[in-house]
């Protein structure tokens, strides 16, 4: 059984990206926008610090020249209380005191930036000449808060955003999954086999009422589709079975008629023969002639009726299959035809035969009679030569093909000589029943292989046969017998 | 009476003997002063090899008590009070600007008043109180028959201030020293017209080493400022400040001034000392 692998539904899916890629673009707007914002308060902190510094390098240069200590302290007093500046620290040009408000931390190191604090130094010059330094600390702590409150706003718009997306993006994946829930149950409820589930689509025209309204549309043709083909099937049926029924009465009526017919034909063949025998000269040579038509018949229907007597064999009294040299076979047909073979002087050549899925005495009957139709067409200016070979075919077959140079068959005959009792040529002098391509046929279909030939008149016919390969091993249980394509 | 141009120098004090301090008394606004003597300056220190500065006071007051205390090692002051200095803080007088000073009395172009007389009961923007430009006034309106209480005297921050007050309408006239328009632009000084002039006095300021400074370094410095008037610079100075150049000390000069001394010392006031930071 298929281990289903687990997954997150649309739903939370839509809510689980949604929310990701809301958050790392609210991360890159907050850090971006943060430190823009941080960018700008300190230009702007800077801009301010150099308005302060100009602002006191003009105000103090003058009671700085003027040594009016009042005025300095005074200046630097004002400034450090209405601007927030940490301390200021006045010298002149000495490096005296001039004038000092406030006072830096005890560890103070004075730095451009340092933590919470920012130091600076500037000139106090007038028309040109530097007479002193103002020396003065600001704190950076109410930059440091507003870039901590403006990360923290940003924070919180971004958690609130995020809520806000999370509860609206919840409500759509609700309202678009409610309804492809349902679309999934309908369809479970069909699989199920209740083929009147339907969904309910509401009077919406977006695309979920539209997929609803199509899946029902499906469902329906599907019922009707099932409901067809149900009755096909059980039409097919009762075809196949009453088909099966006849094919076996078929088969047993020409096994019990062919075998039941012998007796009383070999009776009459026996009796006309002993006729023939005591009054042959007798009576008048009319007569003998009739007699002699009698016998005739009678042999010739001694052999059709032993020929259908085998070919019903096949199927209803055949031997299990099993796997057996098919050069064995080749050798029990040549030994049955050796008395043809001699008479007519053919010579007979067989490769290297393979094992094969077969029952002996029906593979040695196919290929005596393939052999001994070669024989039996020869072409009368030459010398019959016949062959037996084989080859591998594709997956876990041979190819056999049995080859002679008789008079070969027109193409348009191709498949009428595997009809049963059809002769191409009765009165050319040939004996047989018509029975023996046909008997190949089933022999083959027997054992699960197929049957054809190719033929250039005058030159000579092959016949192609494939039979599984017996080096695999037994059939189990026998084999089994593909439906007859035709006739019996 | 008349404005005074005092300068004092000084030069550098013992916990810093690399600078000197060249101390001028504010008879203009800070950065005027300091902009009209920045060619001097740079010509001493240039010459003494050693940082100059120029400093002064906020007011004329605090200017005289740090000179009388001997704060100031030299310094470029009104002569009036260089002969105070000389007389009472045992300053030595070194040189004197080669200029004659008076005072003058300004009055807004569109003002109706031409003479002294018409300024009686009206505000008039003075100088400093202890100013000799104040003193020579005082002359002038007692001589034109305004005496003391006559006229509203508005003392101004400096002489410039003076005269712009009257420009602003604060007051219908300004008592000033009168070199002191050509500090100032041409179109300032067509808004103003004069009606009158004090007396002339032959000393227009004095330099006076204070007592802490070395005799040596005195002479130095004496001959350094002497040098100046005959240089380039020192000559363009002098145009643009309406000095003529630069004279030893005349003792005849300097003894035709102690009349001022007791108006002088009752304008300062009782002596203190000042506060520090």
């Amino acid at each position: 059984m298929t281990q289903r692998r687990r997954s997150w539904s649309i739903a939370a899916t839509l809510v689980l990206a949604g929310l990701l890629v809301e958050g790392v673009m609210l991360t890159l707007l907050l850090a971006s926008n943060t430190k823009i914002m941080a960018d700008r308060l300190a230009a702007l902190f800077d801009t301010r610090l150099v308005e302060v510094e100009r602002l006191l390098a003009t105000s103090l240069a003058v009671p700085l020249v003027q040594r009016d200590y009042g005025t300095l302290q005074d200046i630097l007093d004002t400034v450090r209380r209405d601007r927030g500046i940490e301390y200021l620290i006045l010298n002149d040009y000495s490096g005296q005191v001039m004038a000092a408000s406030g006072r830096p931390p005890p560890d103070h190191r004075p730095a451009d930036v340092s933590d919470g604090h920012r130091d600076r130094e500037i000139a106090i010059a007038l028309a040109g000449q530097t007479y002193g330094h103002l020396r003065f600390g600001v704190s950076t702590a109410f930059f440091d808060e507003a870039r901590a409150s403006l990360l923290r706003i940003g924070i919180a718009i971004a958690l609130a955003e995020a809520l806000l997306s999370a509860a609206i993006l919840s409500f759509i994946g609700y309202r678009l999954t409610r309804r492809l829930r349902a679309v999934t149950r309908t369809s479970e409820i069909l699989a199920g086999g209740n083929l009147d589930a339907r969904v309910d689509c509401g009077d919406g025209d977006d695309e979920i009422s539209r997929l609803g309204r199509g899946f029902n549309a499906m469902a329906d043709a599907l019922r009707a589709q099932l409901v067809q083909s149900e009755n096909a099937t059980h039409a097919l049926a009762g075809k196949t079975a009453e088909l099966e029924r006849s094919n076996a009465d078929l088969e047993q009526f020409a096994y019990v008629a062919s075998h039941d017919l012998q007796t009383p034909l070999r009776n009459i063949v026996s009796f006309a023969q002993l006729l023939e025998q005591r009054c042959r000269g007798r009576i008048d040579a009319d007569a003998d002639d009739f007699i002699r038509f009698i016998v005739d018949g009678g042999k010739q229907m001694t052999r059709l009726i032993a020929d259908l007597l085998e070919y019903s064999r096949v199927t209803s009294q055949s031997a299990p299959l099993h796997a057996m040299a098919a050069g064995d076979a080749v050798s029990l047909a040549l030994k049955n035809l050796k008395l043809d073979l001699d008479g007519a002087g053919a010579e007979v050549t067989v490769g290297d035969l393979p094992p094969v899925i077969a029952e002996q005495s029906h593979l040695a009957s196919l290929f005596q009679n393939l052999l001994g139709n070669g024989l039996k067409y020869r072409a009368p200016d030459r010398k019959p030569l016949l062959s037996v070979t084989a080859e591998r075919a594709t997956g876990d077959q041979w190819r056999f093909a049995v080859t002679d140079n008789g008079i070969g068959i027109e193409p348009q005959y191709f498949d009428k000589i595997f009809d049963i009792f059809q002769r191409l040529n009765p009165a050319g002098g040939a004996e047989g029943t018509g029975i023996g391509l046909t008997l190949c046929r089933r022999i083959v279909h027997r054992f699960g292989g197929a049957i054809w030939l190719e033929s250039t008149p005058d030159v000579g016919t092959t016949f192609f046969f494939t039979l599984r390969d017996g080096s695999i091993g037994d059939v189990p249980d026998g084999g089994s017998c593909p439906p007859l394509r035709s006739g019996l | 009476m008349a404005g005074v141009i005092a300068f004092a120098g000084v030069l550098a004090a013992a916990a810093n003997d690399a600078a000197i301090e060249i101390a001028v008394l504010p008879y203009f606004s800070a950065r005027t002063l300091l902009a009209q003597f920045e060619p001097l300056r740079a010509f001493v220190e240039d010459r003494l090899r050693r940082p100059v500065y120029l400093v002064t006071a906020p007011d004329y007051a605090t200017f005289v008590r740090r000179t009388q205390a001997g704060e100031y090692a030299f310094v470029i002051t009104g002569p009036h009070l260089g002969r105070l200095a000389q007389v009472d803080a045992g300053y030595r007088p070194m040189l004197q600007w080669r200029s004659h000073l008076r005072g003058v009395f300004l009055v807004d172009r569109t003002s109706p008043s031409t003479t002294l007389a018409d300024l009686r009961g009206k505000p008039i923007g003075t100088p400093d109180p202890l100013a000799i430009t104040t003193f020579l006034g005082e002359e002038a309106l007692a001589a034109a028959g305004l005496p003391p209480g006559s006229v509203r005297a508005n003392p101004q921050p400096s002489h410039n201030a003076a005269m712009l007050s009257v420009l602003r309408g604060e007051n219908a006239a300004a008592l000033v020293w009168d070199k002191t328009l050509a500090t100032v632009g041409a179109e300032t000084r067509e808004r103003l017209r004069a009606i009158a002039v004090t007396a002339e006095l032959p000393i227009a300021s004095l330099f006076l080493a204070g007592p802490r400074l070395a005799a040596g370094e005195a002479e130095s410095l004496r001959d350094v400022l002497l040098a100046f008037a005959a240089t380039s610079a020192g000559r363009d100075f002098f145009a643009s400040s309406s000095y003529e150049g630069i004279d030893p000390v005349d003792a005849a000069d300097l003894a035709a001034l102690d009349r001022y001394l007791p108006a002088t010392r009752r304008a300062l006031g009782p002596q203190r000392s000042e506060p520090r930071q």
